[in-house]
């Protein structure tokens, strides 16, 4: 299972690398969305963790990128976000997230939601 | 002077005219203590709250700020509890810590924060709104600032009215 986690924040990547690495899955990294976009074209990533916040191309903007191409239909994204709020989750899952998770989180919710979306990638 | 969050009204010391409601200080005081407790799994106390004029800075402390069109937090960190946490954060017990890491850490921390303190007072029509002296005040006038002590260190949130 290959995980790409999208955030601005280095130590935030560190965080989710932690539990990716706990679970056993593969990690990869990318600090905005359009480094996300182009490393998806190169790894056949399974999982994306998206910040919301992040320079030159948001999480939100992102997982519409994504859900417009069909080579991307089976990813599975988890939204990560200091945004919280219904209004948020709404939003994200209408983008096309499958889940969303508000930071803070604790690590093993954030295991529980990378495992559930697993399940659901298989 | 040092304010209970039992007391009633929360705050009015006589150079700060307006009034603050104690559920927006509850709900910052348990966004503070939310975020620290899920990202650094460490237990933290309120010591006290206390009103004055806004501070941009604190000498010798880690400060940060995460600001929007309403209101601004201040997050004061000396620097041994900051490198404590976000070593926490990462699960790691190497006490050095690069400078970019923990401004990347405190930055996160304050981010969080703010998202979780902004959720909670959503839902509080009275926010910042009372008697009707803030809207001709200039802005960044006034402050209250919430104590805390984790790890046995002291640190403080400045919430800006």
């Amino acid at each position: 299972m290959k995980i790409l986690a999208v955030d601005d924040s280095p130590l935030m990547r560190e965080v989710i690398r932690k539990a990716v690495e706990l679970l056993g899955y593969e990690f990869f990294e990318a600090a905005n969305g359009q480094e996300a976009l182009n490393l998806l074209k190169e790894q056949a990533i399974d999982i994306v963790t998206m910040d919301w916040n992040m320079p030159i191309l948001d999480g939100y903007e992102t997982v519409q990128v994504i859900r417009n191409n069909p080579t991307f239909a089976h990813l599975k994204i988890l939204m990560l976000s200091s945004r919280d709020g219904e209004m948020y989750r709404e939003k994200a899952l209408n983008a096309g997230a499958n889940h969303y998770m508000s930071k803070p989180f604790r690590q093993e919710s954030l295991m529980e939601q990378l495992m559930s979306l697993e399940r659901k990638a298989s | 002077m040092l304010l209970n969050l039992s007391q009633q009204p929360i705050l009015q010391p006589q150079e700060m005219p307006q009034m603050i409601d104690r559920a927006v200080l509850k709900a910052l005081q348990d966004a503070t203590m939310d975020v620290l407790r899920c990202m650094c799994d460490t237990s933290v106390r309120l010591q006290g709250i206390q009103a004055q004029h806004w501070a941009g800075d604190f000498k010798s402390l880690l400060e940060i700020n995460a600001q929007d069109d309403e209101q601004a937090l201040s997050l004061s960190l000396p620097l041994e509890l900051a490198n404590r946490l976000i070593n926490r954060m990462l699960g790691a017990t190497h006490p050095i810590l690069s400078a970019e890491k923990r401004q990347d850490g405190v930055q996160e921390l304050i981010n969080m924060i703010a998202g979780a303190f902004s959720h909670s007072v959503s839902s509080l029509p009275q926010l910042l709104t009372l008697p009707g002296a803030l809207p001709e005040m200039p802005k960044a006038a006034h402050a209250v600032i919430l104590f805390f002590e984790a790890e046995g260190k002291p640190f403080s949130i400045q919430l800006r009215v």
